[in-house]
């Protein structure tokens, strides 16, 4: 089994007050968790860390603000960008969508890509592990 | 509305084949009145028949006198049909009854039937002598005439067959004139009535056809108000060519301007037709109401003729004005133009159309003000389904906040000092939660809540004020933020008589919002003061601002201004909402006090110092204090 422990996962969440608990159990579980709060501060980080970047980024789909990505809808749909971002720039990073968004026509961005999976909140801790390792052991087959 | 007297419009040489041959169809069906009528007029004169439009006699309708059968037998009856076409042709000229004399020197008379000034029949009537000396120019007729055919041989049988007609005076011929020309109207109006009966139903089920064939198109998927009146063209099509119109124009008149909003064939009429359809097609276009279409004088003093059209083509057709409601403050005007060198435009028709061009209008608006609402429902059905995604958001959030809390606090490796913390910040975690079920629950019900029965009681006020700051510990922490609770308050705070649960959750509320759009690193103040002899809660924060022009809409429903927006993506809109509408509820109001610009600055977001006051009537203080 995948261990989480040792991991350096990027938690892209502009509600850190829900998600707290969330976070906290990660690192619970030995992972290093560093946390972005919008679009901008997600794509700062993938900048900076683009040689040594994190096993896994957990993403937000609805992020506040950010003035770096021109955003057409006012803004609501930050976690589209970044994705969006990193397909062109062809980053590849286990990522796993966390959102409560409900929006099938934004929800299905990310259903086209296989890879991703989208656990929409609330969910419970073990489906989060669960898609983790799901994606950290796709990640190690290629 | 008076409907134009169609007898008097003038006639049209087209209409001639139309007239003849409903009037040859509905003679038949006239004949049990015709009968009783020709009964009676023609009592003494020898020979009566109604001959219609091509010359033919209708033997149903005609008595023949003995003159008539000795003529047959003397095998001269061609005589007869050639003398009865030359007056039938005579009185389809002069449109006026004529007396004569017959080839055979006996008095006759031809009137004909006039529908519209056209000719479609005579009655012709007579085979008298006149009596006494007026008799004589008859028998001169009736000698003139056998030389000049040679028919002298038979002279004396014909003169012999003449004195046997009967003699009638001159006046007597005149007073016969004089009825059967009033017959001859009567019949005329007769055919008239049928003739409109018939053609009213028959013209006005196949325009409605194709007018409302038309519409149904307009009540396609996804039309739009801004759609519509391109849509109108087909169904404006079919109206042009329904009711030989050259042009139609649909003129919107908003706040007393006009607008053309549709239209249909005034390209073409410029293109190419005369110089009046030119002048109709500006006219139409600068159309700025209808006091300039509206003449007097006109025969059709409820319908408007354009001036254009009328200096430029004095016997132009109708440009027909009519105009339909839109609601209180819009009107609709139709104006349509027939353009008077159309061959098959039937004026007689007119009224039928404008019946039906009404009707076009009427329809025009229902099926706009239906496709207004079918928008707005539209409209209403998205923003309730934006509406319902921002509540499932809003509650699913602390919900996911409190079920990882719980599975966090039953993991064996969870740290025993943290679960310490998640049990004391659980409860708070809830009361959110609770905190936006319930805002939604009141914006939902609209104000229903504001009418509840309160249930005043003497409340602590600082405790009151602590217990709500210590409700948003957890999320201002979490948020950088400090809550300071300012409890330095005069005697006269100690105790007020207010309704602790809807005065707790409009300052909930209002706290909530400060410490979501404050700067991390900053403090809100939560504290009360007394101002004007009211109890004033204020809440202090930095952070955003908040716009002049906007401290009085974000306390509507719904309402987030554009940089709560940006700063955090999701929110209803309505805790302010909510603040103000039980503070309202309980004699008071919430307000937007100011909104100071500071140095610091937050991502791309400038510091504002924001005062949000809860404020209470003179009426909840227990003690009279005066301000701090």
């Amino acid at each position: 089994m995948v261990a989480l422990k040792g991991l350096r996962i990027l938690f892209a969440d502009d509600a850190t007050y829900s998600m707290r608990p969330t976070i906290e159990a990660l690192e619970a579980t030995g992972a290093r968790v560093d946390v972005a709060t919008d679009g901008t501060e997600v794509l700062g980080y993938l900048r900076k860390h683009k040689t040594d970047p994190p096993d896994l980024l957990i993403l937000d789909i609805m992020m506040a603000g950010g003035t770096e990505i021109d955003l057409p809808d006012g803004g609501r749909t930050t976690g589209v960008e970044v994705y969006k971002w990193m397909q062109k720039e062809k980053f590849r990073i286990p990522t796993v969508i966390s959102t409560v968004v409900s929006d099938p026509s934004i929800l299905e961005i990310f259903r086209r890509d296989e890879r991703i999976p989208i656990l929409e909140k609330p969910y419970r801790f073990t489906d989060l592990e669960r898609e983790i390792r799901k994606v950290l052991i796709e990640r190690d087959k290629r | 509305m008076n409907e134009p007297d169609l007898v008097t419009l003038p006639p049209q040489v087209d209409d001639s084949t139309l007239y003849a041959r409903l009037f040859a169809e509905w003679l038949p069906s006239m004949r049990s009145f015709l009968d009783v009528l020709f009964a009676s007029i023609f009592q003494s004169w020898g020979a009566y028949t109604l001959v219609d439009n091509e010359g033919k006699d209708d033997r149903n309708f005609a008595r023949f006198a003995p003159f008539c059968k000795a003529i047959d037998d003397l095998d001269l009856r061609k005589y007869c049909i050639e003398c009865n076409r030359r007056r039938e042709y005579e009185v389809s000229l002069s449109r006026k009854p004529l007396a004569y004399w017959c080839d055979w020197g006996l008095r006759e008379i031809v009137v004909p039937i006039l529908i519209h000034e056209v000719k479609v029949g005579v009655i012709l009537c007579g085979q008298k002598r006149l009596e006494g000396n007026e008799d004589i120019e008859g028998q001169l007729q009736l000698e003139k005439f056998v030389v000049a055919n040679r028919l002298e041989y038979l002279l004396p049988e014909l003169r012999e067959q003449r004195s046997l007609c009967p003699a009638v005076s001159i006046f007597e011929v005149d007073e016969m004139v004089g009825i059967l020309w009033a017959t001859s109207q009567f019949i005329s109006q007769m055919l008239y009535n049928k003739l409109e009966e018939s053609t009213r139903s028959e013209r006005a089920a196949d325009a409605l056809k194709d007018l409302l064939a038309g519409f149904g198109e307009l009540g396609g998927d996804g039309m739009t108000p801004a759609r519509f009146w391109n849509a109108l063209d087909k169904p404006l099509d079919n109206l042009s060519s329904t009711f030989d119109s050259r042009c139609v124009a649909v003129v919107l008149e908003s706040e007393g301007k006009y607008r053309v909003v549709a239209s249909h064939g005034f390209g073409r009429a410029k293109l190419q037709s005369p110089p009046e359809a030119h002048l109709i097609s500006s006219a139409v276009k600068n159309f700025t109401g209808p006091e300039h279409l509206e003449l007097t004088g006109q025969p059709f003093p409820d319908c408007f003729l354009t001036s254009k059209v009328l200096e430029t083509y004095p016997s132009a057709n109708l440009v027909v004005f009519d105009k339909a409601k839109l609601g209180d403050d819009r009107v609709l005007h139709l104006l349509v133009y027939f353009d008077p060198t159309f061959p098959r435009h039937n004026r007689l028709f007119l009224h039928q159309k404008k019946q039906a061009l009404s009707l076009f209008l009427r329809e025009t608006a229902n099926s706009f003000l239906h496709t207004e609402r079918v928008e707005q429902l539209r409209k209403d059905l998205a923003d309730k389904d934006a509406l319902l995604l921002d509540v499932v958001h809003q509650i699913n959030q602390p919900l996911h906040g409190i079920l990882a809390d719980c599975e966090n606090l039953l993991r064996p490796e969870y740290p025993m000092d943290k679960k310490g913390k998640v049990l004391k910040y659980l409860p708070y975690r809830a009361k959110h939660l609770a905190r936006e079920v319930k805002s939604v629950q009141f914006a939902v019900q609209d104000g229903t809540l504001r009418s509840e029965k309160q249930n005043p009681s003497c409340v602590d006020l600082s405790k009151l004020l602590i217990e709500i700051g210590m409700d948003f510990q957890g999320y201002a922490e979490d948020r950088f933020v400090r809550i300071n609770v300012d409890t330095d308050v005069s005697d006269s705070l100690d105790e007020v008589l207010i309704d602790r649960d809807q005065v707790g959750m409009a300052l909930t509320n209002v706290v909530y919002n400060a410490v979501r759009y404050a700067f991390p690193g900053t403090a809100i103040t939560i504290r009360s003061e007394l101002a004007n002899q009211q109890l004033h809660i204020l809440v202090i924060d930095d952070g955003i601002e908040i716009r002049p022009s906007e401290r009085e809409s974000i306390f509507r429903k719904h309402v987030r201004t554009e940089l709560a927006k940006r700063f955090s993506l999701s929110g209803l809109g309505i805790g302010l909402f909510v603040a103000r509408e039980l503070m309202r509820g309980l004699g008071g109001d919430a307000v937007v006090v100011d909104s100071m610009p500071g140095s610091r600055t937050y991502k791309q977001f400038l510091e504002h110092r924001t005062t949000i006051a809860l404020i209470l009537p003179q009426s909840v203080l227990l003690k009279s204090g005066g301000t701090r």
